[in-house]
């Protein structure tokens, strides 16, 4: 997609900068939806302000709208055909890897610490085992990242309002709490542990630099020395 | 009312369609199950015929299950409310642009949820492997089940990761081999 967003908006067209382009990735992969569509409401806000939006987002789901027009067309045309059957049962699999692929590509850049991996691993599990709805999930994910931040940077308040938040989501639906308090207990001994091998590495480091730079231990007994 | 149902269940989607395509598979059968008589097998079909068709997946599939209950104003509708919140983010993100890119909080935010997202996507692969490659249409219920490969859909699958992860094949000539592939072997 990028490539072509480069040379129809900021090549062909002048509409907006390189640099307005990368930052108008950005927020559009930050945000739920489609890349073009989000991507299209934004370019349209910049130029031409709401009304700009509301043309260019029209624009971006009117093609997809006109495609699936012919699709519903044709289908019953094609239904029931052995051949597309085989094709479908083909194009099954392939999605398969595509899926594949795109986990094994994300993995890298979103899998940054265990706790990560705890919050996918949580909620891949809430979805298959306790069949909790995806809308619970999500907002786990999103409670669980920021109680991990405010723990790291000591915000009592901030780790006070989202265990707070936990306990009414588990009031509301009682099914949801193993998950919850699970993905969160379980992040926060990750969180632990992190730290305890970080403090561990600095801890090791100081101590190398001591035996490395003997000075530092010597100075003591200089100062005495001298008085 | 069932046309109003369906903007609501499609707008609830708009806001939880992170990660793409993929992880929203899943959520959408979730949800369009409650409204619409569907087998796993038909609409993982569907997701891979909107993988070989313009657009997200998200958005080609509220035109389709729109036109399939309640024929064009549904399918008007239904695609109205899967782009809204869109809309509505970007709208207010795009007022904000400084203060969002540069805030800690909303990074945090966006930091949970791409592994819960991540999660879901997991599901959404094992959705397809339930629908593909186990013989019988569905995963094994209990460990006692058989367990029936289908050893076509599995050398596809495997081609096509192989295609699209090392080779850097465009999936659409993927999907359409495999598709091609699939008239071959399948018996």
């Amino acid at each position: 997609m990028l490539p072509l967003f480069k040379r129809e908006l900021v090549e062909k067209h002048h509409w907006i900068t390189e640099d307005e382009l990368m930052d108008m990735i950005s927020i559009s992969q930050s945000v739920p939806g489609s890349l073009t569509i989000n991507s299209a409401a934004f370019l349209g806000r910049t130029m031409e302000g709401i009304k700009g939006a509301v043309f260019a987002i029209l624009g971006a789901a009117l093609a997809p709208m006109l495609c699936i027009a012919l699709v519903v067309v044709i289908e019953p045309l094609i239904d029931g055909n052995i051949y597309v059957d085989h094709f479908f049962t083909g194009v099954r699999a392939a999605v398969v890897g595509l899926i594949l692929s795109a986990l094994l590509d994300l993995r890298s850049h979103v899998l940054q610490s265990k706790a990560d991996l705890v919050i996918m691993a949580g909620s891949f599990g809430a979805m298959q085992v306790f069949d909790i709805n995806f809308v619970y999930i999500i907002a786990c994910g999103i409670l669980c990242s920021l109680f991990l931040y405010f723990l790291a940077n000591k915000n009592k308040v901030g780790t006070a309002i989202i265990l707070g938040s936990n306990l009414v989501i588990s009031a509301i639906n009682y099914k949801t709490a193993y998950v919850f308090w699970g993905i969160f207990a379980l992040s926060y001994i990750c969180y632990r542990y992190d730290r305890f091998q970080i403090r561990k590495k600095i801890e090791n480091k100081n101590i190398e630099q001591e035996e490395k730079n003997p000075h530092v231990a010597l100075k003591g007994e200089e100062a005495n020395a001298n008085t | 009312m069932l046309i109003l149902e369906l903007f609501l269940r499609f707008f609830k989607l708009g806001f939880m369609s992170f990660g793409g395509g993929y992880a929203i598979v899943p959520l959408l059968y979730e949800e369009v199950s409650g409204i619409w008589d569907v087998t796993k097998t038909q609409f993982a079909n569907l997701i891979g015929l909107f993988e070989l068709t313009p657009g997200s997946v998200t958005v080609n599939a509220a035109g389709y299950v729109g036109y399939q209950i309640g024929k064009i104003p549904g399918a008007v509708l239904s695609t109205i409310g899967v782009i809204l919140p869109s809309f509505i983010l970007m709208l207010i993100i795009s007022s904000l642009l400084k203060r969002f890119s540069e805030n800690e909080l909303t990074n945090e935010v966006i930091r949970g949820v791409r592994p819960a997202a991540m999660g879901i996507m997991c599901s959404s692969l094992i959705f397809f492997i339930g629908t593909s490659i186990m013989e019988a249409g569905n995963m094994p219920k209990s460990i006692s089940d058989p367990l029936v490969i289908s050893i076509p859909s599995l050398s596809i699958a495997a081609l096509s990761f192989y295609a699209v992860h090392k080779k850097n094949i465009n999936p659409i000539w993927v999907t359409l081999g495999a598709g091609a592939l699939g008239v071959l072997l399948v018996k």
